[in-house]
Order: C-alpha cells, then structure tokens, then sequence
C-alpha cells in the first residue's frame, strides 16, 4: 500500500473471483470519474485494473480464494490505484514483466503487466514469494495539463 | 459476457458481446470447444465482435489459444467487427498479425 494516503482515498476488499474482475474495473471507473481523464485514458484505466486484479485471481491464488484488496486515492491530482493479495508472490518480478512468461499453464500469454506498463504512467511491483504481491499503478490526466513524465513506464521491479 | 453460436457450413460463427475477461472467457473456449468436438465437419471460426465493449489480455489469451487449435487442424480464424478499445488491445497484443479483422461476418465467410 502507498505510505501515505489522502481523505479521498477508497478501500475495497473482495474475494479472487473471476467475476470481481468486472466489478474492480466499475468501482476504478467511477473513482477515476473524479479527476479530467478522456474517455480513452478511463478505457486504459480500466484495462490496467482488469490486468492485475486477475493477476491476482489466477497468478496470486491460483484458483483458490483469497483477499484482494483494491485501494484507490488521488495524489498531486493523479489517480494511484494499489491493487494487492496474499496470494503465493512472484519469485522474480522483472522477468514476470516481460512478455510471455507467465507461471501458469493458461492462456493470458503473460501479457498482464506489460498491458499494465503500456497504459499506465508509473508502475511499482512489489512481491515476496509465499506472501503476496501489491502492484501500484499511476496514472494522471493529460488533459489537465499534467502530462505524463515518460511514455509507457519502464518496470520498476521491486523485491523484498 | 453473452456467447452465442451457429454453423454455416464448415464455419462455426460466435457472436459474443458486452465484457471479454478473466470471467468471460471460460464460457467462450467452453462453446467453441464444445461446438468443435460435436462437429466434425467444422474447420473455421468466426468471432463477431462488434458488440464487445471491453477486451484484456484474458480475451487476447482465449482468442490466440483458439487460433493455435484451428491452425493445427488445417482451419481459420477470423473476427468481425472490433470497435475501440478493443481494436487498441487487440494491436497492441499483435494479433492483428496473425488473426485476419473483417467489417462484416460475410466478407469474412467470402474470404474462405
């Protein structure tokens, strides 16, 4: 979770079902609603969202159910979404950010975080194997005069 | 997500519409999968798209598994109809390499 967090900020906790996919991308879609997104910054959002919450679902608990918690705030007039399990972690988090690799036998080609890191302005993964994982995605509005700092964020992999 | 599907020859047509995710693409590799082991006849796969309204890496991953299956049975994969932002997924994943787009399921079916 971000070490510091405003009164704007909106905790969800639900379980790693497939089904709360969808509701995790509503809930981002009508909080990021609140800053001066376009319509395709909001789509991007929410395919961002979509991405790590089913990280979660069938990377972080495989299948079983566990907690996945969304946070949401505004900070300097970006929208920071934190999404986190306690699911098994990542044994290696820069090579899981590349494309195609992936620790599961399924089909979402280990695209997750690279569709992550293409949408989103700055991305922070942090993960420890057998504890859990928490990936903090920023993302600020162009429109308003804030454009992003870089492109598509480079992998900031970070391990404890 | 909503999945329906029918046969027009050897070509299996799916219509799919609303959110392809994580949840939504058990029942689509269900259908297909489903449809494919009734049918011997069937070699082709049509996915008509146009009312899909969201698409992640999930969808990327079921419609690419489905493509490998039909490739390695000597059959085609087509889709109709992507509007943005799944048109903006879709490139970005590069299936639009490998995976032949169509405005409409007869040019699709045309190309055959």
């Amino acid at each position: 979770m971000s070490p510091s967090i405003s009164d704007q900020c909106v905790k969800i906790e639900f379980l790693s079902l497939p089904e709360n996919v969808a509701f995790a991308r509503a809930a981002v879609a009508v909080f990021a609603s609140r800053l001066d997104f376009t319509v395709d910054e909001i789509d991007e959002i929410k395919v961002a969202t979509s991405e790590a919450v089913s990280n979660s679902v069938v990377h972080g608990y495989r299948g079983t159910s566990g907690e996945v918690r969304l946070i949401l705030d505004v900070q300097d007039g970006a929208l920071v979404i934190t999404v986190e399990d306690d699911g098994c972690g990542i044994k290696d988090v820069a090579w899981a950010t590349q494309a195609a690799h992936t620790t599961e036998p399924e089909e979402r080609m280990g695209l997750g975080l690279v569709f992550i890191h293409e949408y989103m302005n700055d991305v922070v993964v942090r993960s420890k194997p057998g504890r859990g994982t928490s990936v903090r995605m920023l993302k600020a509005p162009v429109q308003a005069g804030r454009p992003p700092e870089s492109g598509p964020s480079r992998p900031t992999p970070v391990q404890h | 997500m909503g999945v329906v599907a029918k046969r027009i020859g050897q070509t299996l047509i799916v219509y799919l519409d609303g959110e392809f995710d994580l949840h939504a693409a058990g029942p689509f590799k269900t259908v297909v999968a489903d449809a494919f082991a009734r049918d011997e006849r069937l070699r082709h796969l049509i996915i008509k798209m146009s009312d899909v309204t969201f698409m992640d890496s999930s969808g990327v991953g079921a419609i690419l598994g489905r493509y490998r299956d039909l490739r390695e049975r000597g059959g085609r994969l087509m889709v109709v109809g992507l509007q943005m932002p799944v048109r903006k997924v879709f490139d970005f994943s590069g299936m639009s390499r490998v995976i032949s787009v169509f405005e409409s399921e007869g040019h699709a079916l045309a190309s055959l």
